[in-house]
């Protein structure tokens, strides 16, 4: 035989194997589109594929039985000081078992700080006001809420926090730092905090009082050129009556554009980020879903839920802007119905579900994983922002909002852009 | 012939036919083979880091024989907890968002096992990987990878902050460690020019500022700079474990502080294999026989009796036994060559959970020449009881430096994937009651560490053996 016909040959069953493996992707979803995601993740899928063909298999080890024996073994054996009691064993091994998936989001919650978590998602609560994160292991204020006990101690975005009330934090969990930090409305606490541009540590004292987390902050923010403003701070079930609210309030004041800011807001309910991104986004997805057994469902826009008329917007984002935040930015970014302003934002492209456990504890698994409209993985690229904008250490001290102002600025543009452009027939559409 | 010649042409056909319903079959056996593949993984599920991490060789080698799983007894603890480790588990098998595989299950329980020792905060009371395993098999049988010495993590703290230390218990002779001239008690700080990770160097940084309110902003920023920059370029103490026990070739350079030394130390050293002889003897001269004991493995059980008898044909009247830079190795073989020595009677009080037991074997003769015994800050674990228990029985001085001060035992829980729990699970004390973890044995004769060329506690060894010899 010729060699050219070797090649064809092998081409052909090469072709037919590439076929082979990513069918699964296309027929299973009937999108032609998901072919090129498929090719593009085939050359880790085919190590994965081997490695775990190669991998002694004959090595299982049963989590629960080597939980059982290992434990016995250390009750009836271990010799030390250290010897723990038998629940905070059982959470350690639970907390190391589920670190071994590799993905930070799935979590053990002990009945403590089930307890915390439950108290989170109420809303109201007793403490000093201020959203909190962990940066490198640095406890970082996000943002003082306003009004808050916080915000008036002079606690600023940035802020990191190194001991409260004496007792350093560093190693803590985040879930302990802010434990320590609520008590009830009245008593006091001192944070020691270390600000950048502070040489030296100082301390804050400040009463706690009865905190509600705001969800929508709306205001006119450019009253000549009707720029409108809302804050949107979490995705819950209020999020979407709250936002309608909020258009309908500056719209009667004339708004003709609009900065949407989620800086800060690190997400909540999916369908309410679906709800809200249809009154953002004309016509398009919104976000692609990945089931567990690798399922893809595309969730487009609501026509029904588009309640009021498109404005031009810009969003600002930023790195604490998580998982429903994401999703939105990412398909007003895909879909091109708006510009993006400020810094990457947290990469957080994964769904978790909380489920109870026995004796109060919960477990919180990541049950979906999110990609935006064009099949970007959140997760790994975050959302890059059109128009980067990152604050000076001046600017945070004067408290001066450079990123809202270039959003508004790029409006106020857009606005005398049309103008300009459309003049001849402005009475036409508006 | 055209019958022929048609023929011929029918069978050329029925080839090319035929070479396509293979070539065609081919295609379709590797596009099932490639769809079969695939459907062994979950869309989208792209490789994870795995966060359960190798630690490497710590301490040489356990001191009690494996246990394996299959055999402990069951059912000794609260049986709500594995109900609740079950129901985790069967919550994640049915809604986290990847297929757990059999592959993830086993991590899982691995993950699970470090994740209760590791909360234990014990350092000797650890996971062991299969890989880590097998270093540890290797080490008892005398093969040694990396640069063939003992490490030991030492934890230290000082304020709020904990630093964490790796230290050099002793090289093994013949390694590329002994050759370098690393000692007993030296720190390792830098491995390959890389800081390897003690502490938070940011924190510590702060609490500097913190203590010392007068610092100016210029020198804070740069100091947060530098605490940053050499965290960034740091080596975790796994990954440095990981390369100074288990590599086979290569080199590096790597920055010591020794004690009594202000200046750090930089010394190049080779990652080389390491075949430890655990038993080696000679004659330092007509009348005074030398043996070493390296390590306490069931060849240096075989091979003891066998040198010891040969110093005696060869007319030895005194016996230097050498237990410098000897990591320890099995209690079993311990006592067995101690009891050689001293002729029996009380070897160890070893303290258990509950129990607390005397090991003991009838009295026999004992050796009946006069015994110096060199011990000095890498002999450790069951290398400082033989020292002890030579030193209370009467039978043997202790030349040289104090020893170590480790006497926990370990005991390998060996599970069934071959990885293993390495947990404490007593104390060892010498026959007369005494605790030496800590403290370690004390020379009767302190005679520091010499170099290469003039072993000053060899020499004063066999001074005082001559000196017997001379009045006898």
């Amino acid at each position: 035989m010729k060699r050219t016909h070797l090649i064809a040959i092998a081409l052909l069953i090469a072709f037919s194997f590439l076929s082979g493996f990513t069918y699964q992707d296309v027929a299973s979803t009937g999108d032609i589109s998901n072919l090129m995601t498929s090719l593009k993740l085939l050359p880790a899928r085919l190590q994965m594929a081997i490695g775990a063909e190669l991998a002694d298999s004959s090595a299982d080890l049963p989590p629960v039985q080597t939980f059982w024996d290992v434990s016995s073994y250390l009750e009836a054996n271990y010799y030390g000081e250290n010897k723990q009691s038998g629940d905070a064993l059982c959470y350690a091994a639970i907390r190391g078992m589920l670190a071994a998936l590799g993905d930070r989001y799935t979590r053990f919650l002990d009945p403590e700080q089930n307890k915390q978590m439950q108290e989170d998602n109420r809303g109201d609560f007793e403490g000093i006001g201020a959203q909190l994160e962990m940066k490198q292991t640095q406890v970082t204020i996000v943002r003082p809420i306003d009004p808050s006990p916080a915000k008036d101690a002079g606690i600023r975005k940035g802020d990191i926090i190194l001991k409260v009330d004496g007792k350093p934090v560093q190693g803590l969990e985040l879930e302990e730092v802010v434990r320590l930090i609520r008590g009830p409305r009245g008593t006091k606490v001192t944070l020691t905090i270390k600000r950048s541009d502070v040489p030296e540590p100082f301390d804050v004292e400040i009463v706690r009082k009865v905190i509600t987390s705001p969800i929508v902050e709306s205001k006119m923010e450019d009253e000549s050129s009707k720029i409108g403003y809302i804050a949107l701070r979490q995705f819950n079930e209020k999020s979407d009556q709250l936002f309608d609210k909020a258009m309908t309030d500056l719209e009667s004041q004339g708004m003709r554009a609009l900065v949407l800011d989620l800086r800060g807001n690190p997400g909540g309910l999916l369908d309410v980020a679906i709800e809200i991104g249809s009154r953002l986004i004309p016509e398009g997805d919104i976000v692609v879903i990945q089931d567990k057994g690798g399922r893809l469902s595309r969730y487009g826009v609501e026509p029904s839920k588009q309640n009021h008329r498109m404005y031009p917007l810009t969003v600002l984002i930023d790195g604490s802007s998580a998982s429903a935040s994401e999703i939105i930015a990412g398909a007003i970014q895909d879909n091109k119905a708006g510009t993006l302003v400020g810094t990457d934002s947290f990469g957080k492209g994964k769904v978790q579900t909380i489920m109870s456990l026995p004796g109060g504890s919960a477990v919180v698994i990541t049950t979906a994983k999110y990609f935006t409209p064009s099949m970007r993985d959140v997760d790994k690229l975050k959302i890059h922002p059109d128009v980067v904008v990152e604050p000076s250490d001046e600017d945070i001290k004067n408290d001066v909002d450079v990123q809202l102002n270039k959003a508004v600025e790029i409006l106020r543009t857009r606005l005398g852009a049309n103008k300009a452009v459309a003049g001849n027939r402005a009475d036409e559409k508006s | 012939m055209p019958a022929d010649k048609g023929y011929q042409e029918l069978k050329k056909r029925y080839s090319i036919i035929g070479t396509w319903l293979v070539v065609v079959g081919l295609a379709g056996a590797a596009f099932l083979a490639g769809a079969s593949l695939r459907a062994k993984q979950d869309v989208f599920s792209l490789p994870q880091e795995s966060t359960v991490q190798a630690s490497a060789l710590i301490k040489l080698t356990p001191e009690q024989m494996p246990v394996k799983i299959e055999s402990i007894a069951k059912a000794q603890g609260d049986v709500r907890h594995r109900e609740l480790l079950n129901s985790v588990l069967k919550l994640v098998q049915a809604h986290y968002v990847d297929k757990i595989t059999a592959a993830e299950e086993t991590k899982m329980a691995r993950g699970a096992v470090q994740g209760m020792l590791d909360s234990i905060g014990d350092p000797d009371t650890r996971f062991v990987d299969p890989k880590e395993s097998k270093l540890l098999d290797d080490a008892a049988a005398g093969r040694f990878h990396g640069i063939g010495a003992i490490l030991a993590l030492k934890r230290e703290k000082q304020g709020d902050e904990e630093t964490h230390k790796l230290i050099v218990v002793t090289p093994m002779p013949g390694s590329p460690a002994e050759k370098a001239g690393i000692r007993p008690g030296d720190v390792i700080s830098d491995v390959g020019g890389k800081w390897v990770i003690a502490y938070d160097p940011g924190f510590a940084k702060l609490n500097k500022a913190m203590q010392n309110q007068d610092i100016d902003k210029l020198s804070y920023k740069k100091g947060w700079q530098e605490a940053e920059e050499k965290l960034k370029n740091g080596l975790s103490i796994s990954s440095a474990l990981d390369e100074l026990t288990a590599k086979t070739s290569g080199e590096t350079t790597l920055r010591i502080e020794r004690p009594g030394h202000k200046e750090p130390i930089e010394l190049k050293v080779q990652y080389r294999d390491t075949v430890v002889d655990p038993v080696t003897s000679r004659m330092l001269d007509k009348r005074i026989g030398y043996i070493r004991i390296s390590q306490f493995n069931p060849r240096a059980a075989k091979e003891f009796p066998v040198e010891l008898t040969k110093m005696r044909n060869a007319g030895a009247k005194a016996l230097v036994i050498d237990l410098r830079n000897s990591p320890g190795g099995l209690l079993d073989t311990a006592t067995g060559i101690a009891a050689q020595l001293t002729g029996g009677g009380n070897l160890a009080v070893i303290r258990e959970q509950t129990t607390r037991r005397t090991i003991r074997v009838p009295k026999t003769k004992a050796i009946g020449l006069p015994v110096t015994a060199l011990i000095n800050n890498g002999t450790a674990s069951v290398a400082e009881l033989v020292a002890a228990v030579l030193k209370e029985s009467g039978v043997a001085t202790l030349v040289g430096t104090r020893t170590f001060g480790d006497g926990l035992i370990q005991t390998p829980l060996v599970l069934r994937d071959s990885s293993a729990a390495l947990i404490t699970t007593g104390k060892m004390l010498t026959p007369k009651g005494v605790d030496f973890t800590g403290s370690g044995v004390k020379p009767d004769k302190e005679v520091a560490d010499g170099d290469k060329d003039a072993d000053v506690q060899l020499e004063e060894a066999r001074k005082l053996l001559q000196a017997k010899l001379g009045r006898s």
